[in-house]
């Protein structure tokens, strides 16, 4: 009824504009918004295990949303209307259905904002708290609440917030999940401070809290046939502080996120505080870029409800240290966060090789090299008798600088340079060691050792056209085995974009699965709206966004993409 | 300005103040032993469970599934509601001799037939299926009643017995409140159960003369299968809905021993949704 009434107010506030245009009244109205639909038709595919009981008929699939944003003089309100009919395959199948899950109305000056409504938020980097929404990962944890911005002075500001998180479409009632509220304070002491402001160093110091409050339902246990019950806590608080210092062009970071005692179904029901570091530092000046990093988290779930175990009603976000690669065949295995415990650390070298110089030659040569390690925990046993991760206790211990298994590693080296005004060449290696019994969770799977080489050329036919070809290799003995891909492009800049694909894994162990999965794309683009059509199939595997994944299954089918903004 | 000043600070005071106590730390020992099931809290409801013993006087083998269901009851207590059923072979008295005693009813007779045991000791968890049946060994009754436990109350039942010990009359009023909105229509089934009896019972070692048999059923206020709850058995949330039944305590019988046993169950399934238990005598 509330949402209705809200719809309302917000679809008169976008009619608005015309009139007050036409009154000429001061308030600089804007209305912008963005849409995009994205379809899939599903056909039988034997090879790929797909027939018509797998599709129980359910042919065709659409997600698509519409976004819509308003605002004059100092009041912003917007609207996002989605439609999962039914849900594309891989995406989460709770969310079919349509509707207006997300709206909001805010109101603020320098000094003092109001939001009402659904918003998205975050704390730091996010360890404590962050809301967002990632559309190729069907990812949404906005909250519906009220938050206030407030900046007394120059160089501090505070935010408070509190609200019930997205929940696919369901709305919250009889206490179907919790409720979040969370304060974030910070001081940019060079703007605070006026003995400061010419510094050259610069200092932000940031502090966080949050707390969410769930009606805790009874949860018993039979042990040895003697019924016990978990003494669950009702509020679970994290606390959090930050510091970030800056000088010319080195940047440290460090976050530190103490969560308390959060039982829940994803830490089988444990006790133990969660903790989370990362520490961050980056040199970067024309022409050449370092950054080091260094992460440790261990049982950092929190989510608003307690007995969750799908990507949904996440308070916090652990941002990882490991490369987001670009290419096809690089990402067959990706890492996605393992939020009950791990180590990692980053390293990354940007350089490019000055123009006119031997190596630079006449376009300049740039350089990336990069390492990710990531380990778990050496979770010992808090007694003799109690084996680790036992609900009901503590859990484990885990000493700070010891590690347990490694879950992933990665070296890549990536060498881009312009040969004449023609040609541009890109050419990477990745070496890829992979735990995917941890990560993708299959018991007992062998460690994946891959090498990965790709060579991406592209040749200018002329001033608007263009061709790309793409080749991909990935060599492993493990899971699949190998894989080789090629692609050829074919740009004519700015409107048409033609591509023909195939992925083939002809080194699979199994011979009925050493298959092609081809694709052949094209896409038409006019100013902001752009039409792309493609056929063909759609490998298996894990798709990962900041960590955060979401499986995909093997497809075949035509998939068009529209999409256009104002 | 000094006083703009503190003001914003004592506004920044109270807001915190509002947020840092949100937090409890739970101390060690993180599960508690529960004796006596679940406690509710005051406004709150708990699922109590039916468990229901099908046996027989001349079983030798139903002692112990007494014994487990015993067992059980000292687990979760108020939460778990016994009826002992004397029914098929084992139950039928002889004309002379240790068992001439009659625990026999139409009732246990009539759910006898409808359940089709194929022998004795068997039990029904709530009347819903378990691992794929619903007739129950008795070493499935505990698993069986830690899932039924868990669940959430859907249903209140309160009893209130008025008992004339001069005429053994016995009134009482049943208020029953669906929690929730659920579908089909729910009976009320009100059976009277007497603890404490002292008689023969065959064992694995021979006669028992002096056997103490608990939670019998000895009759029932309202037939095999109930009526429905209020006029209609329909399960509106927040409806409250009574019945209400008199009953004459038979010679023979010790009031104080008795206790009014009351179950709602679904019509089309037969799973029971919530049981109570009062005694007749307070």
């Amino acid at each position: 009824m509330i949402l209705k009434k809200f719809s309302i107010l917000i679809l008169l506030a976008l009619t608005l504009p015309a009139y007050i245009l036409a009154q000429e009244i001061p308030g600089n109205p804007t209305v912008h918004g963005n849409f995009q639909i994205d379809a899939q038709t599903y056909h039988p595919d034997e090879a790929l295990g797909i027939t018509d009981s797998v599709l129980q008929g359910k042919t065709m699939r659409l997600n698509g949303y519409g976004d819509i944003r308003f605002s004059m003089w100092r009041f912003n309100a917007g609207l996002r209307y989605e439609a999962y009919l039914p849900p594309l395959a891989g995406y989460d199948p709770n969310y079919q259905g349509q509707g207006i899950p997300y709206w909001f109305v805010e109101y603020g000056d320098e000094k003092l904002q109001v939001t009402a409504g659904h918003f998205y938020e975050q704390f730091g980097m996010g360890m404590i708290l962050r809301s967002y929404e990632q559309w190729d990962l069907g990812y949404d944890n906005s909250f519906n609440g009220l938050r206030v911005k407030y900046s007394p002075v120059s160089g501090l500001n505070f935010k408070a917030l509190i609200g019930v998180q997205r929940y696919y479409w369901e709305p919250f009632a009889d206490d179907n999940r919790g409720i979040v509220r969370g304060f974030d304070g910070e001081l940019m002491l060079n703007d605070a401070f006026n003995a400061l402001k010419e510094t050259k160093t610069r200092v932000i110091l940031g502090g966080s809290f949050v707390s969410k409050y769930e009606k805790m339902r009874t949860k018993t246990l039979i042990s040895d046939t003697v019924k016990y019950e978990y003494q669950l806590p009702a509020n679970v608080a994290s606390a959090g502080g930050r510091v970030s210092i800056s000088n010319g062009g080195f940047n440290f970071y460090t976050e530190y996120t103490h969560k308390f005692n959060n039982p829940s179904a994803f830490n089988n029901y444990i006790y133990k505080d969660g903790q989370a570091l990362l520490s961050s530092l980056s040199y970067s000046q024309k022409g050449i870029g370092v950054y080091i990093a260094a992460k440790r988290i261990d049982n950092m779930s929190y989510k608003s409800k307690m007995t969750e175990l799908n990507n949904v009603l996440d308070i916090n976000f652990i941002p990882p240290l490991t490369k987001q690669f670009v290419y096809s065949l690089e990402n067959v295995y990706p890492y996605a966060t393992q939020l009950n415990g791990e180590a990692a650390i980053q390293g990354q070298i940007i350089y490019t090789i000055p123009k006119g110089t031997k190596l630079g030659g006449k376009y300049g040569t740039k350089l990336e090299l990069n390492y990710s390690r990531v380990h778990g925990l050496d979770k010992q046993a808090i007694a003799d008798s109690i084996p680790v991760d036992s609900t009901g206790t503590l859990g484990y211990k885990a000493p700070w600088f010891k590690f347990g298994d490694l879950y992933y590693q990665s070296i890549s080296a990536s060498f881009e340079k312009k040969i004449g005004k023609k040609v541009k060449l890109n050419i990477e290696y990745v070496h890829i060691d992979y735990n995917i019994e941890v990560v993708e969770g299959h018991p007992g799977a062998e460690m994946v050792h891959a090498h990965e080489y790709n060579i991406d050329f592209t040749y200018k036919l002329s001033s608007t056209k263009s061709l790309r070809l793409e080749y991909e290799q990935l060599l492993t003995k493990q899971d699949k085995g190998d894989w080789a891909m090629l692609m050829l492009e074919y740009n004519i800049a700015p409107k048409w974009f033609f591509s023909i694909m195939d992925q083939y894994n002809y080194g699979n162990p199994e011979k009925n699965k050493q298959l092609h999965y081809y694709i052949a794309a094209m896409a038409f683009v006019q100013g902001p709206h752009r039409i792309s059509l493609a056929y063909g199939r759609q490998r298996e595997g894990l798709l990962c966004v900041g960590g955060v994944c979401r499986q995909v299954p093997a497809s075949n089918g035509f998939t068009i993409n529209i999409s256009t903004s104002f | 300005m000094m006083m703009k000043k503190i003001a914003r600070i004592i506004i920044l005071i109270i807001l915190s103040a509002f947020i840092i106590p949100a937090c409890d730390i739970v101390e060690d020992p993180y599960l508690m032993r529960v004796t006596g099931g679940v406690v509710p809290g005051p406004g709150e409801n708990v699922r109590k469970v039916l468990l229901e013993d099908y046996t027989g006087q001349k079983c030798p083998n139903c002692p112990a599934a007494a014994e487990e269901a015993h067992k059980l009851k000292t687990i979760y207590g108020e939460q778990l509601v016994l009826l002992t059923i004397h029914a098929g072979n084992y139950s039928v008295p002889d004309p002379s001799g240790d068992f001439t005693a009659e625990y026999r009813t139409q009732e246990g007779a009539d759910l006898n037939v409808f359940f089709a045991f194929p022998g004795y000791p068997m039990g029904l968890v709530n009347r819903t299926e378990f691992s794929g049946s619903r007739i129950l060994l008795k070493d499935s009754w505990e698993a069986a009643a830690a899932i039924q436990t868990d669940l959430e109350a859907q249903v209140e039942i309160i009893i209130t017995n008025t008992y004339n010990t001069g005429t053994s009359k016995l009134d009482c009023l049943l208020e029953t409140e669906f929690l929730k909105d659920m579908d089909g229509t729910y009976n009320i089934c009100v059976f009277i159960v007497e603890s404490g009896i002292i008689s023969p019972q065959e064992t694995e070692q021979g006669v028992n003369l002096t056997y103490e048999h608990n939670h019998v059923l000895r009759g029932s206020m309202n037939g095999t299968w109930g009526d429905v709850v209020g006029t209609d058995g329909q399960a509106i949330s927040g409806s409250a809905l009574t019945n209400s039944y008199s009953y004459t305590i038979p010679d023979g019988w010790n009031a104080d021993n008795c206790s009014v046993v009351a179950f709602v169950y679904n019509t089309t399934t037969n799973e029971v949704v919530q049981a109570e238990e009062k005694n007749i005598v307070e």
